[in-house]
């Protein structure tokens, strides 16, 4: 690990999942944002009186009738504690939590939660609204982020050939496993699934069919962040922030997905990981977006565990199952788990419970952290002690990372 | 963007912006524009304030051949909304002058879509605009679109 560490001084205390399911819309997302931010608090031995910054998604529920942009919402959660904030996040997800760790590192902020609350996601003739980007170059096509996922993941194909295609089946067969066994996922007991069962489903957007893409639920969550000073009395083993990085490269949906935009698209995370002073052999849990199959092909060769075109090889290896060498999306991911409309904070939430040995799965002992490592009931990650992390970027890779480690 | 009011729904229509007006005002008139900078000659899609290789403003309006090849698509099932009929096909075009664009295909069975045909423009008049199709390429590229201008003709 570096000696200049800049998150050193900086710990995740605290994180809550509130239910995630198709359809909790007699709640506002409002109610669920504030429902996950007792628990997150509550989680940490916390309470509101310690919060000075609040980065914040909710669908609706505002008052004022305004919903957007995000960036107004901590003002309203000012208001509604009745204490000002003294730190304003520019984003959400990791980006935020990355900008947050700095923030308290250097003083700006104590303690600061992430929150998000997502409810009513589903039009009853329509894909969910926010795979509609209204622009006026990609509307009219009948694009949505599905059909972008998949112009990227076709052309990966053509490229690298057929072994992406069941790269991406065996991927989305983990992934939905692992939410099989998981019993908060919205698909929760569905499973187990194989690669073959991934192609057979339902055609989408080719090539991808159903079980490559995210469920659209409802959900809340939070994750509470402090100061390495505060967290010694919190209640649960703090986790700590190794490094991190994040890398945009062009307006995802409003531009066309076209491959290797950035010449060197993994130098960022090469970099970042160079900082934290971790190589891929340290890394022990990976919690991809995984927003569709094809991006976490993706991301296996954005973030160097591959080379590139190799992803669909690594996957098929089984690699991303329990007993593999990066267990991945172990909660079973935005496929399966939750994508209740900014998914951002799951990953993070299930990287710190893999962390803490805090799994909740079909292990007779699983709430005493004892787990039987069997993968027909189990998706803990023997004594993980390193997890890394993603959030999304465009549909051709990137985007955001974190490691995170106890 | 506006959707019809009553009857079936309409797909989104696409609403131009000061930005974007020459481009649509060229469909209109069945010619496809891109804009190219002055100075190094590189073409940008999707319209741009500034040249992305100069970073100056010096990007003009031209027409553009209308010419391509399909670098990858999608048929797609899961229609975005009761708009859309299923299975049409998404695709991104290699235009000639080297920009991707974002479109559909039209005049093609989905299951003889390739990546790598060549594909020409197709204009449709939708009243407000007209949209830019494209499928498979016809003839020489000189002779399609019917109307456009030489490659690179300035747009007054």
């Amino acid at each position: 690990m570096s000696a200049n560490d800049p998150f050193d001084a900086v710990r995740i205390v605290g994180v809550h999942t509130t239910e995630q399911s198709r359809d909790l819309s007699h709640r506002s997302g409002f109610s669920l944002a504030l429902e996950a931010v007792h628990g997150a608090l509550a989680d940490a031995g916390m309470d509101v009186s310690d919060v000075d910054g609040i980065a914040s998604w909710v669908t609706e529920g505002w008052p004022y009738g305004v919903d957007e942009p995000v960036l107004y919402q901590p003002t309203f959660w000012a208001r509604q504690l009745r204490r000002p904030l003294r730190w304003v996040p520019v984003a959400w997800g990791i980006p935020a939590m990355l900008d947050a760790a700095g923030a308290i590192a250097n003083g700006l902020a104590s303690t600061v939660v992430l929150v998000v609350g997502g409810s009513r996601a589903r039009p009853a003739d329509a894909t969910a609204s926010w795979t509609r980007p209204p622009d006026e170059f990609t509307a009219w096509t009948g694009s949505y982020t599905a059909v972008q996922f998949a112009l990227a993941a076709q052309r990966y194909i053509h490229e690298y050939g057929p072994t992406g295609l069941e790269g991406m089946a065996e991927a989305a067969a983990t992934i939905r496993t692992f939410g099989h066994l998981n019993p908060d996922a919205v698909y929760a007991g569905r499973g187990p699934f194989t690669a073959e069962d991934v192609l057979r489903s339902r055609p989408v957007a080719s090539p991808l069919t159903l079980l490559m893409c995210s469920v659209v639920s409802d959900g809340g969550c939070a994750i509470v962040m402090t100061h390495r000073d505060r967290a010694r009395d919190t209640r649960r083993t703090p986790i700590r922030i190794l490094g991190g990085g994040n890398q945009q490269p062009y307006p995802a949906y409003f531009e066309p997905p076209v491959l290797h935009y950035v010449p060197d698209e993994g130098a960022f995370a090469r970099e970042g990981l160079a900082r934290a002073g971790i190589r891929h052999d340290d890394i022990d849990v990976v919690e991809f977006y995984d927003h569709f199959a094809s991006g976490v092909l993706m991301q296996y060769e954005t973030y160097g565990f591959c080379g590139r075109g190799e992803a669909g090889e690594f996957v098929k290896s089984g690699v991303m199952r329990l007993d593999g060498r990066y267990p991945t999306c172990t909660d079973g991911g935005n496929l399966s788990f939750s994508h209740n409309g900014n998914p951002t904070l799951f990953r993070p939430i299930e990287a710190v419970r893999q962390l803490r040995g805090d799994v909740r799965d079909g292990c007779p002992g699983w709430d005493r952290g004892e787990h039987t490592h069997d993968p027909s009931l189990c998706r803990a990650v023997r004594d993980a002690q390193v997890a890394f992390v993603t959030n999304a970027g465009p549909p051709t890779g990137g985007g955001s990372f974190m490691v995170l480690a106890r | 963007m506006t959707t019809t009011a009553g009857g079936p729904p309409a797909r989104p229509i696409p609403t131009p912006s000061p930005l974007s007006r020459p481009f649509w005002e060229g469909t209109k008139q069945g010619v496809l524009r891109l804009q190219q900078c002055t100075r190094c000659g590189g073409f940008e899609w999707t319209p741009q304030m500034a040249c992305s290789r100069c970073l100056e403003e010096t990007l003009q309006w031209v027409t553009a051949t209308g010419r391509g090849s399909v670098y990858s698509y999608s048929v797609v099932h899961r229609p975005q909304g009761p708009a859309f009929v299923p299975p049409y096909v998404v695709a991104i075009v290699t235009l000639a002058e080297g920009p991707h664009m974002l479109s559909d295909l039209v005049d093609v069975a989905p299951e003889d879509v390739r990546i790598g045909m060549d594909v020409e423009v197709a204009f449709e008049d939708v009243g407000e605009v007209a949209l830019y199709h494209f499928r498979p390429a016809r003839g020489p590229a000189t002779t399609v679109p019917t109307g456009a201008a030489p490659r690179g003709e300035v747009i007054p």
